[in-house]
């Protein structure tokens, strides 16, 4: 009872929070103090509040699928393995949860295309063309992982019991960074996409939902901040599990560091953006393929060790 | 023969028997004046189709072989039919595809100018059925061979329906030349199998000795020709888009499949080893499924899109019966069984889902007369009913849950990734990995592919006067096309979200061709019909109470157009403009070439003119097969040279032939 309690007030509190942590270390490295940590929950309830304007040329897709998309993510957040303390032990399956994740793009894809804008379009496709690079890299890193532990499971492979996991401190480790990487690509977030652009020849999460507004643009939001929180927060597993302290500690200890995992991940996210700038169209490639080496590395280790 | 075998048959022939009434009703039709209606056909059409469903239905759980011969000899063999596990999934599939494809054909025929026409029709139709419920039911190669045959050339007739157009003609001839070349190499292979064997029988072969491989390899070749694997995919694109609409749709759905029958019948059943097999089905499979979705995602017109689509999924299907046969071959039954469950499972998946699209086509076509998707948009308010089944249809060719496209190409992830950690060599289980990698770049790939293809032809606004008009008929009301398309999107949902319970019904096939008794439904542990469910709760409850109250006072307003004032579909994303970047990635393959030119006095800074030009060519079609016709062209051109027509030059060739055999003779 007390495990579901932390994990649903976790599940509403912690996305929007983990967004108002990155903007405020970006504030912070700008020398502005900034917007308190709450801001985005309190963007997001203006928003309910506001009136609602769509475009007269979209279909059912356009509003059905920001209800849909906020749905998908919220079952996924009980599937993924991001937080030790899991309430209901549903299997959580490596790759129908890479599919689940597709399925949310497959609408959010949709629903930009939609309206007719040229931003939307121009959004959509550079989504799928990125998804499409990083797809391959995400699934090796988990199957990797899956691979070694011997199941497809990723609630028992995250399960802190499997012992032939337990000195696989490299593997975990590589599989973070790999997860990382692929995330910030997946995430939109910055060497990928600019999420503060003003120009929306360049933009790509922003430029999908350019149509979106009022409680459709919240539960937009939302959907956005938990599965910055999901995927923020299976690449912070895999590098919790790296420490052979874990192992030991006892599960309030890993709750705790868990969640400090997620924010410590925040923070360097915001690090990275302050310190770097986007990268362009034409070389994105280049950096999905440091995940995408990553994850082969991942690949080679599982290999090696499963020897017979 | 027991009650039940005894059913089955009388369902299979009074099926068979149908069709072929149909087809001397319209040879009456043609002789006499009598006109026939339309529905009359597709009545005859539906009736054989769920005969054949209740036969199958009946017979599905029956393991044993039951029989029966029509002549005592048919040439070299009786003619003598069979059906057993195998051939009921193969059955009910094309009983469901028949039955909702005759549903949809009155829409095409009630176009035809001619009963001529329209008989023609019907009369390919029907013998394409006869010809493929006989092949699945065949027992010998004799029996097989003919009925092989009277598919292909129904099938290479209906392509060229539209004869008078010159790309139909094209296409009807790269169909007959490909089937023509398959048919020569499964001929080939079946000649040795007797010889080996000593029987056309298809049950009394074994593909274990190595005596056998060369045959073994040539069935696999002729199959993957007929399925239109990669190199030999060319033909299908082609073919698939002149075929009139419901004529594809049994023809992707359908005919594709025989192949892939053959293939578990005589490879898999006849427990087929040979590495060489394994790793070629295994790697065009891979290549097939890769290319396949590569160039349905840069491709222009929607049934080309959906015919290479299909060439990705029988490269899918190829992988899983690699996987199949790899683990035969270890002796892994646990992943043998999930992989001959995945293959039959997405045999069947593939088979409803692809008609289903075909007909959204063929829709489409109908009611824009175009097929070009920079003609189409915003098709989701002129054709809702066609929207809504293209779209279930798309998310189950993406293998999106909660659909059966997604349970199938689990099992198959699935099965690779447990032979990665599997007790077999190194080199195998870092293919299992490699095959995983691919598998999922392929399913970003088709996920781009159907997004281009639903967000371009149903989304957005009209990018032409056709697609503004775009009208599905009966004003709102479901016509016999849309209804097929929604009993087959009704179907894909219901296979999806019962994945377990279905594929506890494919346990006596998982015996028969594995051997082992796993029950199937114990491979697919993921609750995907409840959490569906729990899904579908959440989305229509969060719909209603967080967007609902909304509703009413909602502002419609133009598109954000950066405040210029409101831009014309022009300003809009095209089919093109959206695969563009992947197409970028990929433009060695696609020899994807962009020409931009500006013209003007100051070019720079006030252009007048801006010309971009797209060009892409496919890869195989220019540089191999285009050379190779060339070559045989130049050959054929130079050879012409040796026929002098002068008496004295061909009787020197007489007598050099001569010579020659006389040396022969003396040496040997």
């Amino acid at each position: 009872m007390l495990k579901l309690g932390a994990f649903l007030v976790s599940i509403t509190l912690m996305p929007p929070l983990t967004v108002g942590i990155i903007r405020k270390v970006k504030a912070r490295f700008q020398n502005r103090i900034g917007a308190p940590i709450i801001q985005p929950i309190l963007d997001i309830i203006k928003l309910m509040h506001k009136s609602e304007t769509i475009s007269k040329h979209v279909s059912w897709i356009f509003r059905s699928a920001s209800a849909i998309n906020i749905s998908v993510l919220i079952l996924l957040s009980f599937l993924i393995p991001w937080t030790t303390f899991h309430p209901l032990n549903i299997p959580g399956d490596l790759f129908f949860i890479i599919y689940l994740l597709a399925l949310s793009r497959f609408f959010t894809v949709l629903a930009a295309l939609d309206a007719g804008s040229a931003f939307g379009g121009f959004g959509a496709s550079r989504e799928v063309t990125l998804a499409l690079l990083v797809e391959p890299a995400v699934i090796l890193c988990l199957v990797s992982l899956g691979s070694t532990a011997g199941t497809s499971n990723l609630t028992e492979v995250f399960a802190f019991n499997n012992l032939a996991l337990k000195t696989h401190t490299g593997l975990w480790f590589i599989a973070g960074c790999g997860l990382f990487l692929a995330s910030l690509v997946e995430l939109s977030r910055m060497p990928a996409d600019d999420p503060t652009t003003h120009l929306e020849l360049t933009m790509v999460h922003e430029a999908m939902i350019l149509e979106n507004s009022a409680t459709n643009l919240a539960l937009v939001e939302m959907t956005h901040f938990i599965k910055i929180v999901l995927l923020l927060g299976i690449s912070s597993q895999c590098f919790l599990h790296a420490i052979p302290y874990m192992w030991r500690a006892s599960d309030l200890t890993r709750g705790l560091l868990s969640v400090a995992g997620v924010f410590a991940l925040a923070t360097t996210i915001a690090v990275i953006e302050s310190l770097s700038v986007k990268l362009r169209w034409t070389k994105l490639p280049e950096f999905i393929a440091y995940a995408v080496a990553m994850s082969i590395f991942c690949v080679l280790i599982a290999l090696s060790r499963n020897m017979h | 023969m027991n009650s039940i075998h005894f059913t089955v048959t009388t369902l299979y022939t009074a099926a068979c028997l149908v069709w072929a009434f149909g087809f001397v009703i319209t040879l009456i039709s043609d002789v006499t004046k009598i006109q026939i209606k339309d529905k009359f056909f597709s009545f005859i059409m539906m009736a054989g189709g769920i005969t054949a469903i209740a036969g199958a239905v009946k017979g599905f759980c029956y393991k044993e072989l039951f029989g029966y011969q029509i002549f005592p000899n048919f040439g070299l063999a009786p003619l003598s039919c069979q059906s057993d596990t195998l051939t009921g999934p193969f059955i009910l599939l094309m009983g469901v595809i028949t039955t909702t494809s005759a549903l949809a054909c009155p829409s095409y025929t009630s176009g035809l100018a001619t009963k001529n026409e329209r008989n023609l029709f019907y009369k390919l139709i029907f013998l394409l059925l006869l010809g493929t419920f006989l092949s699945f039911v065949s027992a010998n190669a004799i029996a097989f061979l003919v009925c092989f045959e009277v598919m292909s050339l129904s099938t290479a007739g209906l392509i060229a329906s539209d004869h008078i157009r010159h790309r139909a003609q094209r296409a009807a001839f790269s169909y007959i030349t490909a089937s023509r070349v398959a048919t020569a190499l499964l001929t080939a292979a079946f000649l040795w199998m007797q010889h080996i064997s000593g029987s056309f029988n298809f049950d009394a072969w074994h593909f274990e000795s190595s005596r056998t491989l060369p045959a073994a390899l040539m069935i696999f070749i002729g199959v993957a020709i007929k399925a239109g694997l990669w190199p030999t995919h060319v033909y299908l694109p082609q073919s698939y888009a002149e075929a009139p609409g419901p004529a594809t749709a049994l023809i992707s759905g359908l005919v594709s499949k025989v192949s892939i029958y053959l293939m578990l019948r005589l490879i898999v059943l006849g427990d087929c080893h040979s590495p060489y097999v394994i790793y070629a089905a295994l790697a065009l499979g891979l290549i097939s499924s890769v290319w396949g979705v590569l160039f349905a995602l840069v491709e222009r017109d929607i049934k080309r899109l959906l015919a290479y689509s299909s060439v990705e999924n029988m490269g899918l299907i190829m992988v899983g019966i690699a996987l199949a046969m790899l683990s035969k071959h270890y002796g892994l039954p646990g992943i043998a069984a999930i992989a001959v469950t995945g293959v039959i499972f997405h045999t069947v998946n593939h088979g409803l889902f692809k008609s289903l699209l075909m007909l959204g086509a063929a829709s489409i076509e109908k009611a824009t007369h175009t097929r070009e998707l920079s003609q189409l948009g915003g098709l989701a308010r002129r054709m809702p009913w066609t929207m809504l089944g293209f779209f279930v249809g798309g998310m189950a060719i993406c293998a999106m849950p909660p659909t059966n496209g997604f349970a199938s190409k689990w099992l198959i992830y699935q099965g690779y990734f447990q032979l990665s950690f599997a007790q077999v060599p190194l080199v195998d289980r870092a293919i299992a990995m490699a095959v995983i990698g691919s598998l999922a770049f392929v399913g970003a790939l088709s996920l781009a592919c159907y997004a281009k293809a639903i967000g371009i032809a149903f989304l957005g606004r009209a990018r032409s006067t056709a697609a503004k008009a775009a009208d599905e008929g009966a004003s709102g009301k479901l016509t016999g096309l849309t209804l097929a398309q929604l009993i087959l999107a009704v179907i894909c949902i219901i296979l999806g979200t019962s994945a377990s319970v279905c594929m506890h019904g494919l346990s006596p096939v998982l015996a028969y061709l594995t051997g082992s008794y796993a029950d199937p439904s114990s491979l697919f542990p993921i609750p995907q019909g409840q959490l569906c469910l729990v899904g579908l709760i959440l989305a229509s409850s969060i719909y209603i109470l967080v967007l609902g109250p909304k509703t009413q006072s909602i502002n419609t307003y133009i598109t954000w157009d950066c405040g210029y004032g409101p831009l014309s579909a022009r300003a809009e994303e095209t089919g093109s403009s959206f695969s563009h970047p992947i197409g970028r990635i990929f433009a060695q393959i696609l020899q994807l070439d962009m020409v931009t030119t500006i013209d003007g006095k100051d070019r720079r800074h006030f252009p007048e003119q801006i010309r971009v030009e797209t060009k892409m060519s496919p890869y195989l079609e220019t540089r191999a097969y285009r050379r190779t016709l060339d070559l045989i062209s130049w050959l054929s051109l130079t050879m012409t040279r040796l026929q002098t027509g002068s008496i004295h030059v061909h009787l020197l060739y007489v007598f050099l032939t001569m010579l020659f055999l006389v040396l022969l003779g003396i040496t040997l």
